[in-house]
């Protein structure tokens, strides 16, 4: 970058990077938040799953793909979600926003441990805090990026 | 002696700099650098980038630089590309005034 020297009277100016390494710019909790949507979907896919009126080899073998693929999906989208959300905590989140943000972390461990709750139980309630708890950290998110973005959720 | 204006961008000297503050620098002619000083400098692989950082130790004419963020994230600095060398730097930051 060139000095700019935009009066003789005025000091020059340059700009003065105090960066991070990493791609500051292209973190968004999107992601945790897309994860967390099929994990609540998959929840209440499994919750409202009616067993085969008729039990047979065929019908039994076709409800329980059904409820393992539910299951399968719930587990892998909820690891997705807590490693998307560990990621925004630990590398884009910085010790300057616990000032305006000191429930940060706690609102980090306790999505966290949502996710792993997810995984090993089927709750429509622990699903819903679990998004409770991305939105709020969507919310955080954004209000140090400086800007206003809604929370929009895909379903 | 020449002096310039340094106007930061980005956290990595948290909590001594700010996102935009403007620091007064002077040239190395006029003040040595030494363990403790904040350095406007060319990153080393970047040409075109200026970066401001503490140094933390001198090796001849060499200087390994950090940021002052106690985040290990914070900071793109000589952990990451190595020490520098003292000729990279532009300026010495000498004073952070308001008025500048």
């Amino acid at each position: 970058m060139a000095i700019l020297m935009t009066n003789d009277n005025i000091l020059p100016e340059i700009e003065a990077s105090a960066h991070c390494d990493g791609p500051c710019g292209v973190y968004d909790p999107a992601s945790a938040r897309i994860a967390g949507e099929a994990v609540q979907s998959m929840t209440k896919k499994m919750l409202a799953l009616d067993y085969p009126k008729v039990f047979s080899s065929e019908s039994m073998a076709a409800y329980l793909n059904t409820m393992s693929r539910y299951a399968a999906i719930k587990d892998e989208e909820a690891q997705k979600c807590k490693h998307e959300l560990l990621v925004l905590w630990t590398d884009f989140f910085k010790p300057q926003h616990l000032d305006a943000h000191p429930e940060l972390h706690t609102t980090f461990w306790q999505a966290a441990k949502l996710c792993s709750a997810c995984k090993v139980e089927v709750s429509a309630m622990h699903a819903q805090e679990l998004m409770d708890a991305i939105e709020a950290i969507h919310t955080m998110f954004w209000a140090i990026k400086g800007r206003e973005v809604p929370w929009i959720r895909a379903s | 002696m020449a002096r310039f204006i340094a106007v930061v961008s980005g956290d990595s000297m948290w909590p001594t700099y700010s996102e935009g503050d403007r620091l007064l620098c002077a040239e190395l002619l006029e003040s040595a650098v030494s363990v403790g000083s904040v350095v406007v400098f060319k990153h080393p692989f970047k040409t075109s980038l200026h970066l401001v950082k503490r140094v933390t130790s001198i090796e001849g004419a060499e200087l390994f630089v950090e940021g002052d963020n106690t985040d290990p994230t914070s900071s793109e600095d000589s952990h990451n590309f190595g020490k520098i060398p003292t000729s990279s730097v532009l300026g010495i930051v000498i004073d952070k005034p308001n008025d500048v």
